[in-house]
Parts: C-alpha cells; sequence; structure tokens
C-alpha cells in the first residue's frame, strides 16, 4: 500500500517535473518584470523600492480623455498596419512556397532585408522619399504636379501605415512560410481536381489550414503595431499624430519633473496586458481542437508548386514592386545618404560632395568593432535559447498532456505587453540586487533581457507547426522504442526544424536591431550596435547612421543567404516525414 | 629710484601672493590627483556621443595622465536620473561624476545621492555654484536655425515676434516639446509666453523628437527654419550644410549641471575632473568637443553667443514651477496636429 502511494508520488512528480521546470524558468524570465511592472505602477513615484502605495497612475492615466483619443489612433495605426503587413506577407508566402514563381530562393533572401534595416533608419529613408517638400519620389514628379503641390505626404497616417506594413511584411511571412511549406498538398489537388479555381481553393482549403498561423500573426502584429515607436515617432510626430508609445517615450524621457515616469508608464502596460490576454484567449479559444489543423501525418508528400501560368506576370509585378518599395528604394537612399556629408536630397549638385568617410568612421572605431562583436554574440546566444525554449514550450503546450500547460503558454506571450523600458527597468533591480551573479553591465544581462523579448514570437512561431503536426508520427517513434529524447531529437526536431530556424533569424535580426532594453542596460563595454547606430543618429550624424545601417543589412544578406544555400542542399529542407 | 624699487617690490609682493593663492589652490588638487591616480576610474553619465567624450577625455588627460575616466552615454535626461536612483537604491552607489539638467540634478539631490563640494577647494569660481552640491558645467541655448538656401538674410526674424509671420506657416519646425516657451516665460511671464506659442501653433510647425535631427532636416530644405539649440545644430552646420543660427532678445537656456554622488568610487578623481570641466582650459576643451560649454565662463562660444542677451532661465530653486509651466506647453505645442 505505501508502495503504490510512493509509486503515485513519483508518477505525480514526473508528470509535474517538465512543467515545474518550465514555469520556474518562464516565470524567472517574466514574472520578475511582470511583478516589478506592477508595483511601480502602485508606488507614487514609479520607483519600484521607493515608499507609499496609490492607485493614482490608474487615476490619471484611465481618466484623462487624451488617453483615449491617442489609444484611438494607436488602434488605427495598428490594425491598418496588420492588415498590410498580413496582405504582403501572406501572398509572398504563397507564392514562394507554393507556387513556380521564378527565383524563390532569392526572393526568400530578399524579403527578409527589410527586417534587418532597424525601422527609425526605415523611417528616414522614406522621409528622404517621399516628404512634401524634398523627398525625391514628390521631386521627380513635381513638373507633372506643377508648382508647390506634391503627390505623396509620408508624414501621415497612411505612410505611417505604409511604412510599417513594409517592416512587418519579413515577420508576417516567417511566421507563415513554414505553415505554407508544411500544408500537404494533397489538399490542394482534391480541391482541384474536384473544379475548385484558385481563389476558391484559397477560401475553402489554404485559410482555414492556416488559420491557427494566420491568427497567431494577426495577434503578433497588433501587438507590435501597438507597441512601435520608431515609424510613428519619425512620421506621425511632425504633424501631430501621436500613438501610445510616443506617451511612454515622452513618460521615459522628457517629462517634466526630473525622473522617468515609470508609474504611469507601468499603468499604461497593464492596458496591453488586457488586450494581449484577450488575444491569447482568443487564439487558445479558436485552436483548441488541434487535431483539425494537421497537415504533417506519416504520409510523405512532395510539393508541387502550383502553375501560375497567366498570373505569373501580376504575381513577378508585386513581388518587384515590394522589393523596390522594402527594399530597393530604401536602401538606395541609405547608401546616398551615407555618402553625403550631411542630410541631403538627391541632386546633381551634391556628387562632387560624395565621400566615404562615413563608412570609414564606423570601420576605423573601435567601438564599433566591438559593438558588432558583442551584436553577434547576444544575438546568436539570446536566438538560440529561445529558438530552443521555444520548441520546448509549445510541445508541452500543444502536443503534451502536461499540468498547467496553459499558464505556460501564457507566461510565454506576456512579454510582449511588456515595453523594452519596463523590461530593462526590472533587469537593472534584480541584477544590481543580485550581487552573487554580477551580470549588470554586461552582454549577459541583455541577452536575458531579448530571450525574454522574444520568447513571445518563438513560440507564436513554433506553436503553428507544432499544431500541424500529427501526434502518429511520435507514436510510432515511441513505439519503436525511442525515448522522448530521442523522439524530439530524430522527430519533432527536424520536422519543425524550417520554424525553428526562422525563429532564429527573426530573434538575430531583431537583436540586431533592438533599442530600448540595450539602451537601458547599456555599460562601459556592452554596447550594441544598435546603440551605436542610435548614438549617430541621436548625436546629428544620420549619414555615420546610414553607414552602419548599410553594414547591418548586408551581415543580414550573408545571413540569410547562408540560410538558403543550406536549404537548398537538403540540410535544413521542409518536411519530409 | 625710489619709484622704482617701491615697484619693484611692489612686484615681487603680489607675484608671491599670487604664488602663494596659487599654491594654496593648487595643492589641494594635486593631493586629489594623486590619490585619483591610485584609485578606480572615474565613472561619468553624461548625454554626449562616445566620440566627444574621448576628446574631452583626452583633454584631460594632457592635464592629469593618470586618472582614469569611463563615460557612459546616457541621453534622455530622465533615463540618466532614474538610473542614478535606480543603481543607489539597488547597489549602494552609482556613476562617480553625473552630468544632468537642473530638474535632474536637484531630484537626486533631494534623494541624498550628492556630495556637498567645496568650491574653494576645488579652485570653483563660486558663480558657477548656485548651491553647494552642483557646478554649472555647460548650458544648451535656444536659437533660430534656418536654411540658408530658402531663407535670405533679410528674411531672418529679428525678434520673436517676426517668428509669427504668416509666410512661415508650413515652413517651420521645434522641438515637440515646448521648453523654450516655457523658459521664454520666465523673462515675459507665462500669459505672453503661452499665448506666443498659441500663434505659433497656428503655424503648423513641423515637430520632432530631438533637436538634432531637426537641424538635419532645415539643412536637407524640408524645413526652412526651426527654434532648436545651438550645439545640435552645429554638426550639420560643420558638415557644411546651408544651415545658420540667429539668437533672438530673449535668449532661453537652459543651465547643465554636474555633481559628484555622495558614493562615489573614486571621490578624488572626480572632484578634479570636476574642478577642471569649471576651468577655462577644461570647459573650452568640452566646448570643443560638445558644442556646448558655460555661458558663465569667457572665452567659450556659448559666453559669447549670449553675451549682451538677455537670457531667460528659471532657476534651480524655480523647477516645480517650470515643470508646470513646462507640462501645460507641451499640450499646446501638440495640438499642432489637431490644428492641421
Amino acid at each position: 500500500m505505501q508502495t503504490a502511494t510512493l509509486q503515485g508520488r513519483s508518477f505525480a512528480f514526473e508528470k509535474w517535473l517538465p512543467s515545474l521546470l518550465m514555469l520556474g524558468l518562464l516565470a524567472y524570465l517574466v514574472l520578475v518584470p511582470l511583478v516589478i511592472l506592477l508595483v511601480s505602477s502602485v508606488k507614487p513615484t514609479g520607483m519600484p523600492l521607493d515608499p507609499g502605495w496609490t492607485l493614482d497612475h490608474f487615476a490619471e492615466t484611465y481618466s484623462d480623455p487624451a488617453f483615449y483619443r491617442m489609444a484611438g489612433t494607436t488602434f488605427i495605426f495598428a490594425i491598418g498596419s496588420a492588415m498590410g503587413a498580413l496582405t504582403i506577407g501572406i501572398l509572398m508566402a504563397w507564392l514562394v512556397e507554393r507556387t513556380d514563381l521564378p527565383a524563390r530562393g532569392f526572393v526568400r533572401v530578399m524579403i527578409l532585408l527589410p527586417m534587418a534595416t532597424p525601422p527609425v533608419l526605415l523611417a528616414i529613408a522614406w522621409v528622404m522619399l517621399a516628404s512634401p517638400r524634398t523627398g525625391f519620389f514628390n521631386e521627380i514628379l513635381s513638373p507633372l504636379m506643377g508648382e508647390g503641390r506634391h503627390l505623396f505626404d509620408i508624414f501621415s497616417m497612411q505612410g505611417m501605415i505604409f511604412v510599417e506594413s513594409l517592416s512587418l511584411a519579413p515577420t508576417t511571412f516567417l511566421i507563415l512560410s513554414p505553415a505554407f511549406r508544411n500544408m500537404d498538398p494533397n489538399l490542394e489537388e482534391a480541391a482541384r481536381t474536384s473544379g475548385a479555381g484558385i481563389f476558391t481553393m484559397i477560401r475553402r482549403v489554404m485559410l482555414p489550414v492556416l488559420f491557427p498561423s494566420l491568427l497567431a500573426a494577426t495577434g503578433l502584429l497588433l501587438m507590435f503595431g501597438l507597441l512601435v515607436f520608431d515609424i510613428p515617432g519619425t512620421l506621425g510626430m511632425p504633424v501631430g499624430i501621436f500613438v501610445l508609445s510616443s506617451q511612454i517615450v515622452y513618460l521615459v524621457n522628457d517629462a517634466p519633473g526630473g525622473l522617468a515616469e515609470y508609474g504611469p508608464i507601468s499603468a499604461m502596460a497593464v492596458f496591453f496586458l488586457v488586450i494581449l490576454l484577450m488575444i491569447t484567449w482568443g487564439y487558445r479559444r479558436a485552436t483548441r481542437n488541434a487535431s483539425r489543423y494537421v497537415t504533417m501525418t506519416g504520409k510523405s508528400f512532395r510539393i508541387r508548386p502550383y502553375k501560375l501560368r497567366r498570373w505569373k506576370a501580376p504575381a513577378v509585378t508585386f513581388v518587384s514592386l515590394y522589393f523596390f518599395f522594402a527594399t530597393i528604394a530604401p536602401i538606395a537612399i541609405l547608401i546616398w545618404t551615407s555618402l553625403m556629408p550631411y542630410q541631403a536630397g538627391v541632386s546633381l549638385d551634391m556628387i562632387p560632395k560624395m565621400t566615404m568617410a562615413n563608412h570609414m568612421a564606423f570601420f576605423a572605431n573601435s567601438r564599433a568593432m566591438s559593438a558588432a562583436q558583442n551584436s553577434v554574440i547576444i544575438g546568436g546566444l539570446a536566438a538560440t535559447i529561445v529558438a530552443l525554449l521555444s520548441v520546448l514550450v509549445s510541445w508541452l503546450v500543444i502536443r503534451s498532456k502536461a499540468p498547467g500547460r496553459n499558464l505556460i503558454d501564457l507566461l510565454s506571450f506576456l512579454p510582449l505587453a511588456i515595453p523594452g523600458t519596463m523590461i530593462g527597468v526590472a533587469l537593472t533591480y534584480v541584477y544590481l540586487t543580485l550581487g552573487s551573479l554580477p551580470i549588470y553591465g554586461t552582454i549577459w544581462i541583455i541577452v536575458i533581457a531579448y530571450v525574454t523579448t522574444y520568447i513571445a514570437f518563438g513560440t507564436r512561431t513554433t506553436h503553428n507547426v507544432m499544431l500541424q503536426l500529427s501526434p502518429e508520427l511520435e507514436e510510432a517513434s515511441r513505439a519503436s522504442g525511442a525515448g522522448w529524447f530521442r523522439t524530439m531529437r530524430r522527430v519533432v526536431v527536424p520536422l519543425t526544424l524550417p520554424a525553428i530556424v526562422a525563429v532564429w533569424i527573426w530573434v538575430v535580426s531583431h537583436c540586431l536591431r533592438e533599442l530600448s532594453s540595450a539602451l537601458l542596460l547599456q555599460g562601459f563595454d556592452n554596447k550594441t550596435v544598435p546603440v551605436l547606430l542610435w548614438g549617430y543618429w541621436t548625436g546629428g550624424e544620420p549619414n555615420k547612421a546610414s553607414a552602419v545601417g548599410l553594414w547591418l543589412i548586408l551581415a543580414m544578406i550573408i545571413l540569410v543567404s547562408a540560410w538558403q544555400i543550406l536549404s537548398a542542399r537538403g540540410r535544413l529542407v521542409g518536411v519530409k516525414a | 629710484m625710489l619709484m622704482t624699487k617701491w615697484a619693484g617690490l611692489c612686484a615681487a609682493a603680489c607675484t608671491a601672493a599670487l604664488f602663494a593663492a596659487g599654491t594654496a589652490q593648487a595643492q589641494p588638487l594635486e593631493d586629489l590627483a594623486a590619490e585619483a591616480a591610485d584609485g578606480p576610474p572615474v565613472v561619468w553619465y553624461e548625454s554626449s556621443p562616445e566620440d566627444d567624450a574621448d576628446k574631452i577625455i583626452e583633454a584631460f588627460n594632457e592635464t592629469y595622465p593618470d586618472i582614469r575616466v569611463q563615460h557612459v552615454r546616457i541621453t534622455g535626461g530622465n533615463q540618466f536620473a532614474a538610473r542614478a536612483v535606480q543603481e543607489t537604491q539597488a547597489r549602494g552607489y552609482t556613476a562617480d561624476l553625473l552630468t544632468g539638467g537642473a530638474d535632474h540634478i536637484w531630484q537626486l539631490n533631494d534623494r541624498g545621492i550628492l556630495m556637498q563640494l567645496d568650491g574653494e577647494e576645488l579652485g570653483i569660481d563660486e558663480k558657477l555654484m548656485p548651491t553647494d552640491f552642483t557646478v554649472a558645467t555647460a548650458a544648451s541655448v535656444y536659437v533660430l536655425v534656418y536654411n540658408s538656401d530658402n531663407v535670405s538674410e533679410d528674411e531672418v526674424p529679428t525678434s520673436w515676434d517676426d517668428l509669427l509671420d504668416e509666410k512661415w506657416k508650413g515652413r517651420t519646425g521645434s522641438w515637440v516639446r515646448a521648453a523654450s516657451w516655457a523658459q521664454l516665460a520666465k523673462a515675459w511671464g507665462k500669459d505672453k509666453a503661452e499665448e506666443h506659442l498659441r500663434e505659433y501653433v497656428k503655424l503648423d510647425p513641423f515637430l520632432f523628437k530631438s533637436t538634432f535631427p531637426m537641424a538635419q532636416q532645415v539643412g536637407a530644405g524640408e524645413v526652412d527654419l526651426a527654434v532648436g539649440f545651438f550645439h545640435t545644430a552645429q554638426p550639420p552646420i560643420q558638415a557644411g550644410a546651408p544651415v545658420k543660427l540667429k539668437a533672438l532678445d530673449p535668449t532661453p537656456m537652459h543651465t547643465i549641471y554636474t555633481s559628484i554622488s555622495q558614493e562615489a568610487k573614486n571621490a578624488a578623481g572626480a572632484k578634479v575632473m570636476l574642478s577642471w570641466l569649471a576651468s577655462t582650459e577644461g570647459n573650452k576643451a568640452y566646448e570643443a568637443a560638445t558644442n556646448r560649454g558655460s555661458h558663465l565662463i569667457e572665452g567659450t562660444k556659448t559666453h559669447d553667443l549670449v553675451q549682451g542677451k538677455n537670457v531667460s532661465e528659471w532657476a534651480p530653486s524655480e523647477t516645480e514651477d517650470y515643470s508646470v509651466i513646462s507640462e501645460e506647453f507641451n499640450g499646446i505645442l501638440a495640438g499642432a496636429g489637431e490644428a492641421r
């Protein structure tokens, strides 16, 4: 009897162990900043260790009509950007993964390039391309438009949405691309055999199968749109279009009083948390019947690309236009700016003033080399940890019956609602207090910040692929005598590899451009490339900032090209179950 | 002959007195410098770009080669103050030397983070020390920044009223914070400054997060005329952009202060550095690197810029009044978008 009880306890412990380990890790990564954020929101000064308690920050924030005006503007921007990015991302993912679009490998590399462009540089590039008075496109069209008239005005809500959509499209592509790749082509063939046209097939077959991925992408894009500052700050602020992130930046840096106002920021972050909880609840509810989305089974399949035929020309035009607006035009203007001694519009008069000084300054600067080294180490480590954690979290949440999996899912998504500034504040307190772990002021504290920040994206992406994976595959492996680790290594990881690599690439590229946490956590020798770039930009040297941005983009081209070459050699090919 | 003898004696006495005074002032600094050389690096929180900070440290090390200084750039004054508070609360100390605006430095002093200074010991002119915990080491001076290709010399406003001319509608720009008008309120009174700001908003100004990119946009010609800072307009000017400046009267300004933290790890080094920053030589070196010197130290460009002008700035003790006006004015300026 006693033995049976002990065995029962042992079984319960084994059942709980994976959940407890994961919950412990996520609680450490996510709950600590979250608790500090909540404490900040009820402290009179917003500083967590200051005395006193208050609800004034909530009362003031949520009774202010300006907050709701700004929230309305923010929603318009976030929804518009999400729709734009989804439209581009879905079409791109389908064209690249499922059709006979020419040069698909090249397209796959090119579509990810805007992701390496720091959003502030993308916004600056678009100011130079489409500002009303000196924008390049308006200048060349001025003979048609007449004196004082312009066709494009990037300083507008439409301009903000357009540039943000271009910026978010690669993220959408990365989320959806593995899902498209893993979709069983027999479904499409069955539809075609039944006489369904392309639109019917998309509507009746593809969209339902891709539903979880689309939902995850929509949720993520909405949250990104709600919190992003660079693009609305550069394109909206000049004409008085303020979003909630503008207010956060104001409260951090410029509010009168002399101290960053973490109290109101935290109170405002609670609003984002509520939205995020709603999105999580919606996602869980919509995907609760996981078996509906299984497309990867034990049967092998070979993708037979859909023949575009008469749609090939429009498809190529669409892809070319996207590249032109998202990559070629901004990079061209950044090259121009990096060769100028000061910010100047494109004109023949400026050609004699071209200089390589900004590029030379980047390579001659020992700090730049150290920052590049830091960024590579931080990006590589954070991306690897996020990718591994994401697979484990997704397996626990989607595949297992582990207790507490809903909590694990929630914890892995919550960081998306915590502004980078507040993650920085929390980690500062934690690691200044934990003297036994002296990582304050080092690159390691930034690695932790990035793992916390990007785990949400990682898990949303791997969730989708895990949903498509049939449990039969793991069951077959177990039946053949393989243990959990062997099954993960030989079955789950290879099948989810496209998504893992997508997560890795996404996290690396975002680590190469993330600023909020890196700025707050910077010490003497843990500077990253974005901090350096920001230093040039805020120090009145946009030309040097452009030069740094271009080298970042080049690094990204090399990284993504390497990924493509490896994929082409079959090392990382999609699903061959 | 007698006169000559007396003159000689007087000169010798004066030289001796000057020498004695010099020695009395220099001795403690020399001791401090010797003490500082054995200590850890002086950690300095300040907002200038690292390349500029390198030049300052290089100039400082010409005089004090054995004192190591580590500059950490923190932009956004509020974040600088918050970081100093957080570090002090969590581990008991922050950077040795802290440079920021009046509101930030006074916040830190209210929390007991700053060290009391002896100006005499450090050889710092008392006019640079409004209190005993900080030294005025620089100033950000507001000027009109204009594109000289698009705005002729005759057109440039010569008064704040000229800035309100209808011809600038859609052609002007400002920092998104109405701090210049909040400072003008000191000289004009709140009502006049507010009225001026409300009229200015009718010109549909472009609002910029920072005055650095604003000066670049003036150079590019997107904005013809802007209310910016002298020092943030220098990068495009030095790079050859068609940007010129004009200081108006009254001239709004923010004084920048430097203090030493109570628990500084190398307090001696911080004192030597602060003393050097407050000297003519040190301040000129600081200005040469950052384009921002002290208006109170003769020989600096900043001093010459505001010379003869009615400088408009709230005293540090009036920071609270300034904050209230500033908050209100920020809201008015933000209304520029709604007016479009």
